[in-house]
């Protein structure tokens, strides 16, 4: 620096000082940057886009699908790009470029659309940056949409839930609405269904591109997980096709069936008489959109003499062959009650009070216990308690506590009436009998499967023994007596042998009272060695009661159950009581 | 060695000495009596030892630079014709995956049991009344399974699938389009199965193949997806 002359000493002076001064304000704007210019800069470009997760699918036992979200597209328009145009260039397949006007464009897409030209031409031009054309359209009509290259027409990836059975099981996969899961498995385990959507996050520029090299985080996203289901898509459409049938003979509110495995508690099917399309569920009234068979409760009736009989037996009180004599009425604690038929003084065993399902011998059998112990009974057979099959709207029944029954309820509830309970309920009741007094917990959630595959086997635990063994056996027994010599011989199958139950209540009234009955059917099959547990319930069927027999549905729906099983045909004869003595 | 000197100092003149050698050769000496002066040896170019021949290192280095832009060359050029190749794979794996997705639809539709059940009627078929048995250990039949009788139709109570598949005009503000229901008369027709993917609409005046655009090229571009 010394060396050099006056003029370029004081040259490289200046220059040093600029570059200081150049220094200085670099770091000041790029270093400190007190106004958080770069901040906002960054913040301009930043862009975050939520991936949205796949929604896991609903499975039948056999792996069919029942619930599934498939790719759509939504054509959507940028309608600035379009502006001020009336034609616009294409190619065509030989490679040459042509000019396409925007009449011709409209026709086009009109026919692939399926709409008219006018209505595209509303919804494409225009002033707009977004605004939709058409929505959730296959691959296939996205392809040819897009080959028209409309300026700024373009598809965003959406996707359909579909439901490839319809009604089948509609009422218990439910469906979604605009706002998310409405009803039924689809409401209910959305937690696992859902899954967890991901998200990116990047820069772009000022012209709408991708800046490379610059931020770039990516959430992954969790795909939902799939649900397998015990239901039997087949067996569900045929009892649903059975009971829309009978129902609508019957001209009745509404009917059911439900199938129960005896040995694990799963619900193979459970089917209404209208079920909801979660395709389009608007076509159904919105009161039919449920499962009626676990959010219906109504009074079951005779179902409900298994009960008493069983509690009877366990307690010792009576054995299935113990005599009765009955009477027309009967009378007790100044209540009188009636069977369904005038009959004279009969000479009944219990397995025939059974088998005709007479009132006054159930309550001459039962009110050997007392009120608390005919209420812990109900309850031990799962009366009254949560199903916890994971469908809203469920419900667990009424049964009151023993202290507020009046002095007739507490004998009509060994008949069941003054009690409310589902089809559900007394299909489990039937279940713990066939299971030799073990009753389990209805599945109907079999399994959840990972976005990978991997299944999980949901364990709804241990059952729990309400009866002996033995009782449970003679209680089979009695009631493959009803179904060879009583009310349940509306049910019997050919080829195989069958223990079941009729029930006829008087359906209580929402303004009170009494107005129609509810009939039922309560099955098990084959009593070889049980597997099977059917019932029927059909509400207020109009018509001479004479008539209306349930057991014709539980038939056609066991006996495909069995088939269906293949399980062998009952050798050797009915194992029964006498009724009589 | 005579003969390299030559030709490499053709000018100098001979000398007494020769390198570091000196010749012994007659000569006058000038003056007798005085002893000669002592001088240095005089500096001289020493031819170095043999040299084979070699590549100048300079063309080795830009031998090696070439080699180098060649490789680089050519490792460019195979990554980005790996990525073309890439990109058409890519395009062809989700065409084949939305053809795919297109015909599981189609085939889910045809396995609903209703649609089962309704195209077993068309072609005739009839529910069995009876049914037999076979053991499988002792191959006895067991039961009398009759043949099925021809039966009449039966109405099917539970509708068809209404399994969306055609495009859903989206509710304007303007003059009311309303949402055309389409799918459900395609549900209520005929009892034959509706396909899942229906392409149903019409094809004339559909516009070019919808084959990917190669612009003249032999490379279709790369699909954009959105956000990406």
């Amino acid at each position: 620096m010394f060396l050099v002359s006056g003029r370029l000493r004081a040259g490289l002076v200046i220059a040093l000082v600029l570059l200081t001064v150049l220094g200085v304000r670099l770091f000041q704007v790029q270093g400190l940057d007190p106004e958080g210019k770069a901040e906002a800069a960054v913040a301009n470009r930043l862009v975050t886009t939520t991936v949205p997760a796949l929604r896991g699918g609903i499975l039948d036992a056999n792996g069919n699908y029942l619930a599934r979200s498939v790719e759509r597209f939504d054509i959507v328009v940028d309608q600035r790009l379009s502006q001020g145009k009336d034609e616009y260039p294409r190619r065509t397949p030989e490679g040459e470029w042509e000019d396409v006007t925007f009449d011709q464009a409209f026709d086009e897409l009109s026919a692939i659309l399926g709409q008219d030209a006018d209505t595209l031409r509303r919804s494409i031009l225009g002033e707009k940056g977004f605004n939709f054309v058409a929505k959730t359209v296959t691959p296939e009509i996205r392809d040819k949409v897009l080959a028209v290259k409309f300026p700024g027409v373009y598809a965003d990836r959406t996707t359909l839930r579909t439901y490839p059975s319809g009604a089948v099981a509609g009422s218990i996969v439910g469906f979604l609405g605009t706002e998310g899961a409405q009803e039924g498995l689809e409401l209910t385990q959305d937690s696992i269904l859902a899954g967890e959507a991901g998200s990116k996050t990047y820069e772009i520029g000022g012209d709408g591109i991708r800046i490379p090299y610059a931020t770039n985080e990516d959430v992954p996203v969790k795909d939902g997980d799939s649900i397998k289901l015990t239901i039997d898509q087949d067996l569900q459409w045929f009892a649903q096709d059975a009971i829309a049938a009978q129902t609508r003979e019957y001209n009745a509110e509404w009917g059911n069936v439900v199938v129960v495995e005896v040995a694990t508690g799963n619900i193979l099917a459970m089917a209404e008489s209208t079920t909801v399309d979660p395709n389009n569920p608007g076509a159904t009234e919105a009161d039919s959109r449920k499962a009626r068979s676990v959010t219906d409760s109504f009074e079951p009736g005779s179902t409900t003499k298994v009960i008493t009989m069983a509690a009877a037996i366990e307690e010792g009180l009576i054995t299935p062959t113990s005599p009765f004599l009955i009477n027309s009425n009967y009378t007790v604690d100044g209540q009188t009650f009636k069977d369904a038929y005038e009959h004279g003084t009969l000479q009944m065993t219990a397995s025939g009070i059974l088998a005709n399902s007479l009132n006054t011998g159930t309550v001459m059998v039962g009110e050997q216990l007392t009120p608390q112990e005919r209420y812990d009974w109900m309850r031990k057979f799962g009366i009254g308690t949560e199903l916890g099959t994971g469908l809203n709207g469920e419900t667990s029944g009424l049964l009151a506590q023993p202290e507020q029954w009046d002095s007739r309820q507490q004998y009509t509830v060994l008949f069941g009436q003054g009690l409310t309970q589902t089809a559900l309920h007394t299909a489990m009741v039937y279940q713990t009998i066939a299971n030799d007094g073990v009753r389990l917990a209805p599945r109907l959630v079999d399994s959840t499967i990972d976005a990978d595959g991997e299944e999980h086997t949901i364990d709804s635990g241990e059952g729990t023994r309400v009866v002996s063994k033995k009782t449970a056996e003679e209680v089979q027994r009695m009631l493959e007596t009803v179904t060879v010599e009583g009310s349940g011989s509306s049910g019997a199958l050919e080829k195989y042998r069958v223990g079941a139950k009729t029930g006829t209540a008087e359906a209580p009234s929402p303004n009170g009272g009494y107005d129609g009955v509810t009939v039922s059917y309560a099955g098990i099959a084959p009593m070889d060695d049980p597997k099977y547990v059917a019932v029927v319930t059909i509400q207020r069927p109009k018509g001479d009661l004479y008539y209306v027999e349930p057991g014709k549905t539980f038939q056609k729906v066991m006996e495909q159950v069995l088939t269906t099983h293949n399980v062998a045909p009952s050798t050797g004869e009915p194992d029964i009581y006498p009724i009589e003595y | 060695m005579t003969e390299e000197t030559r030709r490499r100092r053709p000018a100098a003149p001979l000398r007494a000495v020769q390198g570091n050698l000196a010749r012994s050769e007659q000569w006058e000496p000038a003056e007798p009596q005085v002893p000669a002066p002592r001088r240095r040896t005089p500096l001289s170019l020493v031819p170095a030892a043999a040299r084979r021949r070699r590549v100048p290192v300079a063309a080795l280095c830009f031998a090696v630079l070439a080699l180098g832009l060649a490789a680089v060359l050519l490792l460019n050029i195979s990554v980005s014709s790996g990525q073309y190749q890439l990109v058409q794979l890519q395009n062809q794996r989700t065409e084949l995956v939305q053809k795919n997705e297109a015909l599981t639809q189609q085939v889910e539709n045809h396995q609903a049991p209703q649609v089962l059940a309704a195209t077993a009627a068309e072609l005739g078929m009839v529910a069995s009344p009876s049914f037999g048995t076979i053991d499988l250990q002792t191959l006895a039949v067991t039961g009398n399974p009759e043949p099925a009788k021809e039966g009449t139709k039966r109405e099917a109570l539970i509708g068809l699938p209404q399994v969306l598949t055609q495009p859903v005009t989206p509710a304007q503000a303007q003059p009311a389009e309303p949402e055309k229901p389409v799918e459900n008369v395609r549900a209520a027709e005929a009892q034959d199965s509706a396909p899942a993917a229906a392409d149903a609409s019409p094809e004339a005046p559909a516009p070019a193949t919808p084959e990917a655009d190669l612009n003249g090229g032999t490379i279709p571009a790369p699909s954009q997806r959105s956000g990406q």
